[in-house]
């Protein structure tokens, strides 16, 4: 399936759906975070 | 064990603040609230513009929004009160804009929760007064995803001031897409 398609298939749910998979992408947002998988950005020199 | 669903219990609790009349009215903003219109994408805090029963005074404080959470379990983080794990910042309209998207905010609901949203052209005139880098790709998401009504959009900027801003976002961005 297309990006645009994709995006609008998922624009096209409901409100309840949508905060559903808010929900689920802050838990892994979180457990990512957590985990100490991803990397601290490295500070930009001067 | 039932599944969590943080949001909907959050909204339970704000529209018990507003019926206890601590806040007049409420709107989602943000990322919460353009997700309404828009595909999900990920974000880590739920704006609420509010009203409070006192406006008209010159001094507005947030204070007793913060003590009715607290003493329900909410936790002040920084500029957040953490409900339910999720960080709910508090926001005032600061301008008449910002008081117009909370007057006609779209009414909805989460899982049978009765909410409101901002509306989708008043949450793209916000995000282009406010300017930053992710407020502008948020435009660029209504205008992409065809979520955004222009006349009505055009209305608001040209009202609130903000038709320079546009012409220039227009002109930045959306050269040629057109």
């Amino acid at each position: 399936m297309s990006k645009p398609k994709l995006q609008a298939r998922m624009a096209a749910l409901s409100f309840s759906e949508k905060i559903k998979i808010l929900e689920k992408l802050r838990d892994r947002e979180k457990a990512i975070a957590a985990s100490g998988l991803r990397k601290a950005p490295k500070k930009a020199g001067n | 064990m039932g599944q969590a669903h943080p949001v909907k219990e959050t909204l339970e609790l704000i529209n018990q603040m507003r019926a206890d009349g601590v806040i007049s009215e409420y709107a989602i903003g943000g990322a919460v609230g353009a997700t309404f219109y828009l595909a999900p994408a990920a974000t880590v805090d739920l704006d609420l513009f509010v009203t409070l029963p006192a406006e008209g005074t010159l001094l507005i404080s947030l204070s007793p929004i913060y003590e009715y959470l607290k003493s329900r379990g909410g936790m002040e983080q920084d500029e957040y009160v953490v409900i339910k794990e999720w960080p709910v910042q508090f926001l005032t309209p600061g301008n008449a804009l910002q008081e117009e998207g909370v007057k006609q905010a779209v009414s909805t609901n989460v899982e049978g929760v009765p909410t409101r949203v901002i509306s989708a052209e008043h949450l793209v005139a916000i995000a282009l007064e406010t300017g930053r880098a992710k407020d502008h790709t948020r435009i660029l998401q209504f205008v992409e995803q065809d979520a955004v009504d222009r006349e009505k959009l055009k209305d608001i900027v040209e009202r609130h001031g903000l038709s320079t801003m546009w012409s220039r976002f227009e002109q930045r961005f959306l050269k040629g897409t057109q």
